[in-house]
């Protein structure tokens, strides 16, 4: 009896220790990546969801588990350009580092939004060279980047190249399902207007609007990632309420005064809302997450 | 003499630029310039603003395996300008697994302040600990420096180093060499706090025995600990405690303790307030007579910074520093600091 238990001890340590240790930096990346490595890998995320990637510190607890890491995927696109170097560097894990086989910026593979031309610099805001960061609110795009986690499941697992491929290809469907169904709900409200439904605080829904048609007023930041004036706030309220303008949709970090001030003005709603899968409450998985941002869009167009 | 070595380096630093232009990309190449302003003003400082520090940093990945760094500063010393290496180093994250190490020039991985730029303290000017145990720009030498992170289920990170030792703190001499090298340690690790906050401690060790036979041992203690929400970091607690055993080849052993502890509140991504506590004392100081002279030289720095983004800082400091001896203080000096601080080009990602 004790032998058999030792021999089923020593089996499933065997396979844990056989088991792909991906670390994502963001809760979307995680989901993405769980679902194209299946029962091959253990993942895990650095942020929980409700965190404004742009700022965020390297935490040692981060050092720590991407030490462990066999694959760091990463949104890129200079995301987390604050904050990810120092985590990789400080690691001493070759392998997840740039040039490494496990380092998977994803970003890499998505069709990016937004991407700034002529010359740039720092009076235009934090303006990101290759483009808008915040893709993973498009399931197209979603499907686009889980190509990149797959190729360096790849890399890293070749053995198990096939279940990888038809494991992606699943999710590139079901993602792709989810934008057709989604579409069908958001359509006839949105042929029915005229101009521009929604206004942003920061371009974090762009690939969403852009997924599903909605047509944006832009953002109430003037230049991404400084808080506007009292002048800005003023200026835009009054164009956006002008143009019939009829939601507001900000990250749960966006300063919540600004949103108010705006929403007094304009008479614009501000929904302040989840821009990642969280942990708990109604956005633990990616489809209820996409389902949940597509519901306040037609709450707010009065035809949910 | 200085200046044509001054414009020499400009003149490198010119093609370095030229070097890091869009189409030199795929060298990794990064520049990064700090420019640092600072004003004393009232008790015995000399009421007029300055130019402290001028920082030039550069770094990039050699090749697969090696990264490099330079970093060049042009400050202020006695009303002239001096420019100097305050780090050269060739080193890889990428060589041994969990390891990091560096030989070159570089700021000794000990403490808190010791390792951050002066332009990226939280506040302007150094506490008394630093400036006597460590110095008010940090020791920097030529060494090799290694770091190693446990694989332990909590974040444990080791480092040791070893430098020549010939000078200690900053000087612009040549030094002698020491009898015993300056070698040092630190281990970090890291927990959670209530609220999504954080603690990282910092346990430290330098010894060194000079050309003279004088022994040097500090032992130190580091806390930082961050709350955060967002872009606005909402509170930061930083606090160093030193303890200095410093042994004279002839003479009497000294034992001095020194700490600061830096609250901050941040309002705002772009307002904060911190108050920093000062304490020093020699613990076995005497009077001619031999008789001992406790005696506590104190400090409070109340900072208020404003950042219109993570490039640019303006702060205000108005301090009172003075000596608490026998139920008596004296030497008491209030002074305000102003300061202004930006950075241009690219900036290496933070520690915690």
């Amino acid at each position: 009896m004790k032998f058999a238990f030792l021999i089923l001890l020593t089996a499933s340590m065997a396979l844990a220790v056989d088991k792909i240790k991906l670390v994502s930096t963001t809760t979307d990346l995680a989901w993405a990546a769980q679902q194209v490595a299946g029962v091959h890998a253990e993942v895990r995320s650095l942020l929980n969801g409700t965190e404004n990637p742009h700022f965020v510190d390297t935490v040692p607890e981060f050092i720590r588990l991407v030490g462990e890491a066999h694959i760091v995927c990463l949104v890129g696109m200079e995301l987390e350009i604050g904050w990810m170097p120092k985590v990789l560097s400080r690691s001493g894990n070759a392998q997840v580092q740039p040039g490494g086989k496990g380092y998977c910026e994803v970003g890499s593979a998505v069709t990016p939004l937004e991407k700034p031309t002529g010359a740039i610099d720092r009076s235009m805001g934090d303006i990101h060279p290759a483009g808008n960061p915040h893709f993973w609110l498009s399931p197209k795009a979603l499907a686009q980047a889980s190509t990149a986690i797959r190729d360096a499941l790849v890399r890293v697992d070749p053995q198990h190249l096939a279940d990888y491929t038809k494991n992606q290809q699943a999710l590139a469907k079901s993602l792709e399902d989810l934008h057709q169904k989604n579409m069908a709900r958001l359509a006839p409200a949105l042929a029915k207007l005229k101009g521009p439904a929604v206004i942003e605080y920061h371009k974090e829904f762009t690939y969403f609007f852009d997924a599903y048609g909605i047509k944006s007023f832009g953002s109430i930041e003037e230049k991404p990632g400084i808080p506007p004036s009292a002048g800005r706030i003023a200026e835009i309220a009054v164009a956006a309420q002008s143009a019939g303008v009829k939601l507001t949709l900000a990250g749960e970090y966006a300063p919540s005064k600004t949103l108010e001030r705006f929403s007094e003005l304009s008479g614009i709603k501000a929904e302040r809302l989840a821009t990642s899968i969280q942990p708990k409450g109604k956005n633990k998985g990616y489809i209820e997450f996409q389902n949940s941002l597509v519901e306040t869009v037609l709450a707010a167009l009065s035809l949910n | 003499m200085l200046k044509n070595r001054s414009l020499l380096i400009l003149f490198s630093l010119v093609c370095f630029s030229q070097a890091a232009r869009p189409e030199a990309a795929g060298t990794g190449l990064q520049i990064s310039v700090a420019g640092d302003i600072v004003g004393n003003f009232l008790g015995t400082a000399d009421n007029r603003l300055l130019p402290r520090e001028g920082e030039v940093v550069l770094y990039a990945p050699i090749d697969q395996t090696w990264d490099g760094a330079l970093n060049l500063a042009a400050h202020n010393e006695d009303g002239e300008y001096k420019f100097e290496i305050h780090e050269l180093t060739i080193g890889s994250s990428r060589l041994i697994p969990r390891s990091r190490f560096k030989v070159g020039q570089y700021f000794l991985g000990v403490g808190r302040l010791n390792q951050t730029h002066r332009h990226d303290w939280p506040f302007t000017s150094a506490p008394k600990v630093q400036t006597q145990f460590l110095y008010e720009e940090g020791v920097n030498d030529t060494g090799a420096e290694y770091s190693y992170l446990w694989p332990t289920p909590f974040y444990l990170d080791l480092t040791l180093g070893i430098t020549n030792g010939w000078t200690f703190g900053h000087t612009h001499d040549e030094g002698k060499g020491p009898v015993l090298p300056t070698h040092y340690l630190r281990l970090v690790t890291y927990n959670d706090l209530f609220l999504d906050g954080g603690l990282q401690t910092g346990l430290n060790y330098l010894g060194r025995k000079d050309s003279s036979g004088n022994n040097t041992s500090l032992f130190g203690l580091d806390l930082t600990a961050k709350w955060r929400e967002a872009q606005t970091l909402t509170f930061l607690f930083q606090s160093e405690l030193w303890y200095r055993i410093y042994s004279p080849a002839a003479g009497d052993v000294e034992n001095t303790i020194g700490f600061y502890a830096y609250p901050q509140y941040g309002f705002s991504p772009s307002w904060s307030l911190g108050v920093r506590v000062d304490g020093y004392s020699v613990l076995n100081s005497k009077d001619a007579g031999g008789n001992n002279v406790g005696s506590f030289d104190y400090g409070l720095v109340p900072t208020f910074s404003y950042k219109a983004s993570e490039f640019s800082t303006i702060r205000a400091s108005y301090g009172v520093k003075g000596r608490l001896s026998q139920g008596a203080v004296s030497n008491t000096e209030h002074f305000l600091e102003l300061q202004a601080v930006f950075i241009l080009g690219s900036h290496p990602a933070h520690d915690f």
